[in-house]
């Protein structure tokens, strides 16, 4: 079951591994958002896979042109955890 | 689903974790997953977990479409889910509602019947497939079977074979037996789907569980608490003596609000009369100043007759002494001077005089002795005359004294006045203090009873908190074990799935009043 202590140690983990890769809170963000677009509007799915390219998170012939639903909760939950730990202070703006 | 291996390694590392979370660190994205995916209303939440949750029950990385290479149905969760209409969700899936959809929606000549849902599915559209489902509600017996701690075990283990195997064969049947729904519904839910509403169910089982344990724990830790207070709670005595009694006033809650004492009708019957007593002392108090102030004027007037003795000095004073001695004695002389010259007078002898040997000339012997004993007299008259300065210097000094004596009684009369008022008041005071023993006796008993009565809450307390402590790991227990999503803490997840078992979970905790009665309380 997904405990507090889960999330913060998730959240941990995923502040370790944006300085490791290099990944910034504002792309989670951007990408955030674009996931949530794409749950009311699915003809920006394309788009969302074009930013995660271009955020040098996936290769585009590594990505399915099928929606995938999964894909798009979890950059939307990053994108929102981003925002989460901007506003606790956790990262820096 | 996705496959995030093939993702860069900033991916690889979060996804699945971040999966897990994604329902309590964003609680509205599971709905809008399942709005996305079609559903609407209760049926948003489940669909959403289903199509996140499922994704994220995978392991190492494994896409759902491979891991469901060997199932029945190859469709995605997603495409299964879409399969079905929003309005199949709003009206059966998951409402448990009796009444049949929409007669525009062809109805499967395949469709099930007493199976899951509820009211008829329409035809779906997408990868799940375009068969027509027909579901009725779930069998009583089924309903049942899985509130049982049995059938918690037994869809945690199907769930487990669904994820691993897929929607092969037994694992299909088993589905079926289980949850009541024919195979061909099983199948346009799709591995993903079915996987993700047991373990959900179970989840959800453990969920209520453990918030039923964190909520007898809290229970019991908050009666501890009471009990504590109530315990810690001032609880004086009653005392009564032959002096008074003392009082003690409670609210409604049992909280002391109010302490006092009652002093006995002798007490108060002394206290009357010392009244009286002071009431007059007051009255003396007040012609105290009246009544000795000609002690103030006899003081100046002492100062002052002694200032007329001090203002001379001691040889003036002397000198004073014998002029007045002189003119007491001066007529005495004069008379006994005019005797011996009479005496001379009539014997002849006026003008005789005779040697007196020496260096002395020739006098009268009558007249010399006169005029020897005048002149000891003189200094008998001197001497006297100082000694009588040295007593009137005394004698001004004295009133002085005397004076100021008066003075000071002046103040002292008025001081001593207040006696008897302040002897009356005393003793009224003595006799209230008599009086408040009871309350002050009441008071130290009920500290010290008090304590004790604490000290024994406190280890009740204690002992329950401990208690409740010790059994949470118990009442916590589910058979559900560790099929346990975080899609299960969503309020959103578990109130779509209450609905769409209709059901709560049996499970054997311990309750407050159990926890009570074990500690006699």
């Amino acid at each position: 079951m997904a405990t507090a202590q889960q999330v913060a140690e998730t959240k941990q983990m995923v502040r370790e591994a944006m300085q490791e890769e290099g990944v910034s809170p504002e792309t989670l963000i951007s990408i955030g958002k674009l996931a949530e677009r794409v749950l009311q509007d699915k003809s920006l799915y394309p788009q969302l896979l074009q930013a995660i390219i271009d955020s040098d998170l996936a290769e585009a012939e590594d990505l399915e042109t099928e929606i995938d639903y999964e894909l798009i909760g979890v950059f939307a939950t990053l994108g929102e955890m981003a925002r989460q730990m901007i506003a606790s202070g956790e990262l820096g703006a | 689903m996705a496959n995030w291996k093939k993702f860069k390694k900033f991916v690889q590392k979060v996804a699945k974790p971040v999966a897990l979370v994604a329902s309590i660190v964003y609680p509205p994205l599971i709905p809008m997953i399942g709005s996305a995916l079609g559903a609407t209303g209760a049926a948003t939440a489940v669909v959403g977990a289903a199509a996140l949750g499922a994704g994220s029950s995978l392991v190492a990385g494994d896409s759902l479409k491979e891991a469901l290479t060997t199932g029945a149905i190859s469709g995605l969760t997603a495409g299964a889910v879409q399969a079905v209409s929003p309005t199949a969700f709003d009206s059966g899936l998951f409402s448990g509602g009796g009444a049949a959809a929409s007669g525009t929606a062809p109805v499967a000549s395949t469709g099930v019947t007493n199976g899951l849902m509820g009211s008829t599915l329409p035809v779906g559209a997408g990868a799940g497939g375009t068969q027509a489902v027909a579901a009725s509600t779930l069998g009583s017996t089924a309903a049942q079977y899985l509130t049982s701690p049995a059938g918690v075990s037994a869809a945690t283990q199907v769930a487990s074979d669904v994820a691993s195997k897929g929607l092969i064969g037994d694992v299909l049947t088993k589905a079926s037996q289980l949850t009541g729904l024919s195979e061909g519904t099983l199948g346009q839910l799709g591995s993903a789907g079915v996987q993700a509403l047991l373990s959900g169910y179970a989840a959800k089982t453990t969920a209520d569980t453990q918030k039923q344990a964190a909520q007898t724990a809290a229970d019991a830790q908050i009666e501890a608490a009471r009990i504590a207070a109530e315990a810690a709670k001032f609880r004086p005595v009653g005392v009564t003596t032959r002096f008074g009694s003392s009082n003690f006033g409670y609210d409604a809650q049992g909280n002391l609000v109010t302490a006092g004492y009652t002093p006995s009708a002798e007490i108060t019957g002394y206290q009357d009369r010392l009244r009286a007593l002071a009431g007059q002392g007051m009255t003396d108090i007040e012609g105290a100043r009246a009544a000795y102030q000609p002690l103030t004027g006899a003081a100046q007037s002492l100062f002052s007759l002694g200032q007329g003795y001090l203002a001379k000095s001691p040889e003036q004073a002397a000198a004073d002494y014998i002029s007045k001695q002189q003119a007491l004695i001066t007529p005495s002389r004069q008379t006994q001077l005019a005797e011996v010259q009479n005496r001379l007078f009539q014997q002849g002898r006026t003008g005789a005089a005779t040697a007196q040997g020496g260096n002395l000339m020739n006098t009268n012997p009558e007249l010399a002795a006169y005029y020897n004993a005048l002149a000891q007299q003189d200094l008998v008259l001197a001497a006297q005359a100082d000694e009588e300065a040295r007593r009137r210097i005394e004698f001004g000094s004295g009133l002085f004294d005397t004076g100021a004596n008066l003075q000071g009684r002046y103040y002292t009369g008025q001081t001593a006045a207040y006696a008897p008022f302040a002897t009356a008041m005393d003793t009224s005071a003595k006799l209230e203090n008599l009086a408040q023993v009871p309350l002050t006796l009441g008071t130290a008993i009920g500290e010290r009873t008090t304590a004790g009565t604490a000290a024994a809450g406190g280890l009740l307390s204690e002992g329950i908190t401990s208690a409740a402590r010790t059994m949470a790991p118990s009442n916590a227990y589910s058979l559900t074990g560790d099929v346990l999503g975080g899609i299960a803490q969503s309020p959103l997840v578990t109130s779509a799935i209450d609905k769409a078992f209709g059901v709560q979970p049996q499970q054997r905790t311990y309750t407050l009043d159990e926890l009570k009665t074990i500690f006699g309380t």
